[in-house]
């Protein structure tokens, strides 16, 4: 009805001018924002803050239109033209109008279709558009300044002039070592400041090398190993490369005659986490009367990071001598703090464990740092909460005799059980190969348990075939007689109960190992040291079996020696013998028989020291005089042993100096001084005193 | 013939006595007698010129100008300044070439005052004749005193001394050949320190003495030459007791340590777990170097083993008897007979032992790589020490140390007799050293002790002065025949045996650069060596500057003892006694003319 059409096209012209103008006026911020993103971080970030800068700056847009209503336009046209007579409202009415209104709607609407629409709009805010864009790109500006100057890579430094270069050869005049290390690390790019590079393992090496004049190729070669080629660029010949293994390297050209001066790439090892009890303060708590939960804090601390996520495993052992039960479970924790040394704190309620008196409960933290490839995930201490168990009765009057004994390593056979159970069950899962390499760790972990109880006894090596007192019962005497059997018809005497000097000995022989000389074990008492032998034959077989693949025949073994160990830690107390000898117990079938047959004085055999240092030991002799040297061997044997030497990249860069200076002194002695470093100390070694020649001999002889 | 003067003298008294005579016989009056006392004066003044008295004279004083003399130092009254070659460039100073021609040429001299750092060796060979005086300039801040670590066994431990001048709180550090620390101390005021380090392979290895300021800074660098020796053959050990872990473990070092040993332990019954048919009579003895038995199979031994035995230490075999239980009468006794006289030994004191190295880190360089297999933590340096007991003995000053504890206690100790020594050791269970994972400790005791008593050898071995410093002259001693020095650069130099020298073998050799030397003896087994390190000038300066000094002390101190106390005398001139004499004899002239021509 209204000749004038919708209003809104009467206000899309100052909407539009509205819109654009707000998009003007804060355009240049989201282009700021956009580039100060792009400056400190990636294009992600530059992208994101350009796509979050244009919705916002449209939704701001819109609502700078929005605001132009019908009310705006009413109130813009009655402002702008008198000729309105205060009745554009009229005009733009929505609903019925009355008759007056109709008259003076018409008579209004004629001088409105006269208007331009285009006219009513604000007016550009030109001011504010000039700054807004003058800050923005000035503050671009200065952005991008920044960061081309932070980006120019340093010039190349000079080189220390290593070797006299002749006329016309190439000769290295400028370096540059740029170290990015592997993003997990979340370390920053850096700049090395010499050759000798010592970076985090995986790390990224790339170098700038700058010749004068220039070469017709160049590369990096690494000292027995492959060459990488150096491309030429701009500023000069690079070359990259992942530092994955220590080694030396040198820098060559075509062209190049002297042998160049060999540098490090030693590559720092990511460390697997350290774990650390810190609550309880001691591994073994007692649990106090009523008490319904325990609290454990481990710290997790690592070179770069911890995961946050970690595993707890509570194992519990249930009840006392043959009749223990084992449970395993385990659940994740989330650790706080600072990510490189993380707290995991663990409450733990106990009623479901259903503890009884001498019952423990295990608690060990799994965390795994943030390495990749392959991060690396470590078993922390175990804390023991130990159910008391009852008090065993005192003995009156030996307090100053008696010593409390409870090693503190007496839980690790438990260890190995729960290994190897774990290893049992997870049997389907695992390959072959890895089967066999789990079991035999946990073999490898029995036999240090095993060495170290055999501390106790005296025991040095396990592969001495022989019992210490021999008879003639086995070995000697046995191709005589053929083999038979009880019950085969004919006699064959008691079979002594003690048929050697005492039974332990027995015991022995038939399990074909011997622990040398008990004598040595004074602080145990009889009891308690038999006992230790049976533990110590049951570790001997379960690591037998798990050495070869057979975890299910070594956990009967294993479980016997933890009950052995058991039974040793409830014989609380201990008495030490006297020093001296201890003799074994009279053997009645042989006494006062005046029979000495069968007794054999077998000497007592002993393997030497088995130096394993004879290469560069023969080395360090040859190097004294003139000579040639086996420079290959010394070098496979250092590269063998790199992990047990302290710097093996420094023989092996003396090894090279002396390969590539064959004649040079200086380069034979420096070798000679870094083997010091790798030979093996033997025993101290007896001197004889010198006999003060002949004039000594006769003055000495004249004394009396 | 009586002396010029005396005959001179009895002339003229009794010519003036005649005359005097003569005059009062011829008359007697005062006039006449002072006519007589004149011409006994005359005579006298006449002894007098002819023999003028003896005058105490002061003669010049020589100072001598050496190495770092003051700039500015001046002759005063009655001095006269020379200067030798090392002395600096001084005003007013004569050079000499040395300071016998300073000496010709100023034979006035009556002392000597030595300025600078002191003489050199070419100055003090000869006395001076005169009294000399020095006072040393103050030490040089810096290493002036090292002591460099005895001839050393393979695995042993060995120790260095030194003094350091002005660096208190600094510290010693001694660094491995291949550059890595194995030992470290901070120096207190005194300045002494002693490091320590272990031996590994055989042959000359140089090892480095820094040391640091207060604030960390390297102050010097001097290289310490360490020779270990390997044995040439192996000695000959029998180990004879009872078998016990002490038996364990000493023939476990043995057959480490390349000892060829022979074991009797007799486990009763006739029963012997050592090597079959070892016996001790004179003939068995005679091929072994040492026998280590326990005191009770001493004890129980018959008597012509323990005759054997007695014969063969006097003879050079070495003895350990290992104390198993208190000492007591018998027990000495049978010690006795071997040549130990020591009391005591029934009463039990703790050993102090003193921790295996100064940190961690230097006991991990001290043991060196470890086996594959050794877990890191195995034998750390906080593992508790066992609690040792030693019997404690009585000795006396012919009983020497081999083994002491951390506080000087005696663990074992020698006695020579004859040729050989007999030693004890009065641990009875020094094997729990092993067990607490100090092997290494109980290595080196009985490497020690073992050493100290073993028969003496004969082989090869130069006696050469601890630091030879290049472009010094140092003598080489214990040489025979016509041993020569070959240099590092390959050239040889044959030496010349000084016969003045005697016995000991001794000749000089003056090396030109620094290096490994080595001596060459030609012998009937063919030639054999011994390699000497010779250290640069530079790193020792301070040490050369102190012992110039001490020596220049000491060579002073014996100029000024030789000579006698009283000062020098000459005699006086005669012409003012000539005048006296003939004013005298003119004045008698005159006198006697008048009292002739006037009456009486």
């Amino acid at each position: 009805m209204s000749t004038i059409a919708d209003f809104t096209d009467w206000l899309a012209p100052a909407r539009r001018r509205a819109a654009v103008d707000t998009a003007l006026v804060w355009a240049p911020l989201v282009l700021v924002l956009a580039t100060l993103g792009f400056a400190l971080g990636e294009a992600p970030a530059a992208i994101a803050a350009l796509v979050g800068g244009s919705l916002s700056l449209a939704w701001a847009a819109r609502q700078a239109a929005d605001r132009l209503d019908r009310h705006w336009l009413v109130r813009r046209l009655n402002a702008r033209e008198t000729a309105l007579e205060d009745s554009a409202a009229l005009v733009f009415a929505a609903g019925d109008l009355a008759p007056m209104e109709r008259l003076q709607v018409e008579r209004i609407a004629a001088r409105v279709a006269a208007i331009d629409p285009a006219s009513l709009a604000d007016a550009w805010s030109q001011r504010r558009i000039a700054i807004a864009w003058a800050m923005g790109l000035a503050a671009i500006a200065a952005i991008l300044v920044w960061q081309a100057r932070a980006d120019t890579p340093p010039p190349l430094a000079p080189v220390a002039p290593g070797t006299a270069a002749a006329p016309g050869e190439p000769r290295l005049t400028g370096q540059r070592v740029r170290i990015v290390p592997p993003a997990y690390t979340g370390l920053p790019p850096r700049y090395a400041d010499s050759l000798d590079i010592r970076a985090p393992q995986g790390s990224r090496i790339e170098w700038t090398f700058g010749f004068d004049p220039q070469p017709r190729a160049a590369a990096i070669q690494l000292v027995g190993g492959q060459a990488i080629p150096l491309a030429r660029g701009a500023e000069g010949w690079g070359g990259a490369l992942r530092l994955d293994i220590p080694s030396l390297y040198r820098v060559t050209a075509e062209g190049m005659r002297a042998q160049q001066p060999a540098y490090r790439l030693e590559p720092i090892a990511d460390e697997p986490p350290q774990v650390r009890v810190i609550e309880p303060a001691s591994g073994l708590a007692t649990m106090t009367a009523g008490q319904r939960s325990w609290r454990v804090v481990f710290e997790a601390a690592d070179d770069y990071a911890v995961d946050s996520l970690a595993r707890v495993t509570i194992t519990t052992a249930i009840g006392e001598g043959e009749n223990v039960r084992f449970s395993e479970r385990s659940q994740s924790v989330t650790g706080t703090g600072d990510p490189r040394r993380r707290r995991f704190t663990i409450d733990l309620p106990l009623a479901p464990y259903g503890l009884q008196p001498g019952s423990d409960l295990v608690v060990q933290l799994t965390v795994v740092d943030t390495r990749s490839p392959g991060p690396q995930a470590v078993r922390g201490p175990g804390v023991i909460l130990r159910f008391p168990p009852p008090k065993p009765t005192e003995v009156a009057g030996l307090d100053m005799m008696a010593k409390q004994q409870m090693p503190a390593y007496f839980r690790s056979q438990r260890q190995v059980i729960i290994d190897t159970e774990a290893l049992i069950r997870q049997r389907r899962s695992l390959s072959a190969d890895e089967f066999m390499v789990r079991s035999d760790t946990i073999g490898v972990d029995q036999r240090l348990l095993r060495l170290r109880y055999g501390q106790f006894m005296g025991m040095e090596a396990e592969e001495t075939p022989k019992p210490p007192l021999p008879v003639s019962d086995k070995d000697d005497a046995a191709p005589a007689e053929p083999e038979h059997h009880d019950g085969d018809g004919h006699d064959h005497g008691t079979a002594p109960e003690s048929p050697v000097f005492g039974s332990l000995g027995n015991v022995l022989a038939d399990y074909g190992h011997t622990h040398d000389e008990s004598e040595a074990a004074t602080l145990l008492d009889p009891d308690t040291r038999a006992l230790l032998k049976l533990a110590l034959d049951a570790m001997w077989e379960a690591e037998v079996n798990l050495r070869t693949g057979k975890p299910e025949a070594a956990l009967p073994f294993e479980n016997k020696a933890l009950d052995y160990i058991k039974r040793i830690q409830q014989a609380t107390r201990i008495y030490l013998p006297r020093v001296g000898t201890q003799i074994p117990p009279v053997d009645m079938t042989r006494r006062m028989t005046g029979k000495r047959e069968g007794i054999v004085g077998r000497g007592a055999e002993l393997t030497p020291f088995a130096i394993e240092d004879a290469v560069p030991a023969t080395a360090w002799r040859a190097l004294a005089s003139p000579g040639a040297i086996d420079l290959v061997g010394l070098d496979r044997w250092v590269r063998s042993n790199a992990a047990r030497l302290r710097d093996p990249l420094a023989v092996l860069a003396a090894i090279d100096g002396l390969r590539s200076a064959p004649g040079s002194r200086a380069a034979r002695e420096k070798l000679r001084a870094q083997l010091w470093s790798v030979l093996t100390r033997p025993p101290a070694q007896v001197r004889r005193r010198p006999d003060g020649g002949d004039m000594g001999r006769r003055y000495t002889g004249a004394l009396r | 013939m009586p002396a010029p003067e005396t005959l001179a003298a009895v002339l003229i008294a009794l010519a003036a006595l005649a005359a005097a005579a003569r005059w009062l016989l011829m008359r007697r009056d005062a006039k006449t007698a002072a006519l007589a006392a004149l011409t006994l004066a005359s005579g006298a003044l006449l002894y007098l010129t002819l023999f003028p008295p003896h005058l105490a004279v002061g003669g010049e004083t020589l100072l001598v100008a050496t190495a770092e003399t003051p700039p500015g130092t001046k002759a005063g009254p009655g001095e006269r300044l020379i200067a030798l070659p090392e002395a600096p460039r001084l005003e007013g100073a004569e050079r000499v070439p040395d300071l016998a021609t300073g000496l010709r040429r100023h034979t006035r001299t009556q002392a000597l005052r030595i300025l600078g750092r002191g003489l050199t060796a070419r100055d003090r060979d000869a006395a001076a004749g005169i009294p000399a005086t020095f006072k040393p300039l103050p030490l040089p801040r810096g290493l002036v005193r090292l002591d460099p670590p005895a001839d050393t066994p393979a695995g042993a431990i060995f120790a260095l001394g030194g003094e350091a001048a002005g660096m208190e709180g600094g510290s010693a550090e001694l660094l491995d050949p291949s550059g890595a620390r194995v030992d470290r101390r901070v120096i207190a005021g005194e300045g002494v320190f002693t490091l320590g380090a272990a031996a590994r392979a055989p042959g000359l290895a140089l090892f480095t003495l820094r040391l640091r300021g207060k604030d960390g800074a390297i102050v010097s660098d001097t290289p310490v030459p360490l020779r270990t020796l390997a044995a040439p053959e192996p000695l000959k050990l029998l180990l004879v007791g009872a078998p016990s872990p002490e038996a364990k473990y000493l023939r476990r070092w043995a057959e480490d340590s390349g000892i060829a040993l022979q074991s009797r332990l007799a486990a009763g019954g006739g029963v012997d777990l050592g090597d079959a048919q070892v016996s001790l009579d004179a003939g068995a003895l005679k091929d072994l170097d040492v026998v280590v038995i326990d005191d009770r199979t001493l004890a129980g031994l018959g008597g012509g083993s323990r005759a054997a035995l007695a014969q063969a230490v006097a003879g050079g075999l070495g003895v350990v008897v290992r104390m198993t239980a208190p000492a007591t009468a018998g027990s000495r006794e049978s010690w006795r007979a071997l040549g130990l006289m020591v009391e005591g030994g029934g009463d039990v004191a703790p050993v102090a032992l003193a921790p295996l190295a100064a940190d961690q880190e230097a006991l991990e360089q001290r043991r060196g790589p470890a086996a594959p297999d050794v877990p890191d933590d195995l034998n750390a340096l906080e593992d508790p020490a066992p609690d040792l007991g030693r019997w404690t003995v009585k000795a006396g000053a012919d009983f020497v140390p081999a083994v002491t504890d951390a506080e000087g206690a005696v663990i074992a100790g020698w006695q020579q007799r004859g040729q050989g020594r007999a030693g004890l050791w009065t641990l009875a269970n020094s094997f729990a050293l092993v067990l607490s994972g100090q092997e290494e400790r109980y290595y080196q005791w009985w490497s020690a002790m073992v050493s100290a008593v073993a028969r003496p050898g004969r082989e090869f071995r130069a006696e050469v002065p601890p630091l030879v410093i290049a472009g010094e002259r140092t003598a080489l001693c214990g040489l025979t025949g016509s041993p020569r020095v070959r240099a590092p650069d390959g050239a040889e130099v044959a030496l010349a045996i000084d016969p003045a020298a005697g016995p000991r073998g001794c000749a000089t050799y003056w090396p030109k650069a620094e290096g490994v030397h080595t001596i060459i003896q030609p012998g009937k087994e063919g030639e054999r060596s011994f390699a000497f390190a010779v250290l640069p000038a530079a790193g020792l300066d301070a040490i050369a500057k102190r012992e110039t000094a001490e020596a220049t002390a000491r060579w002073a101190a014996a100029q000024s003892a030789s000579q006698p106390r009283g000062a020098p005398e000459r005699r006086g001139p005669a012409w003012p006694w000539l005048l006296g004499w003939l004013a005298l004899s003119a004045a008698l002239w005159f006198a006697e003319h008048r009292w002739r021509v006037s009456p009486a």
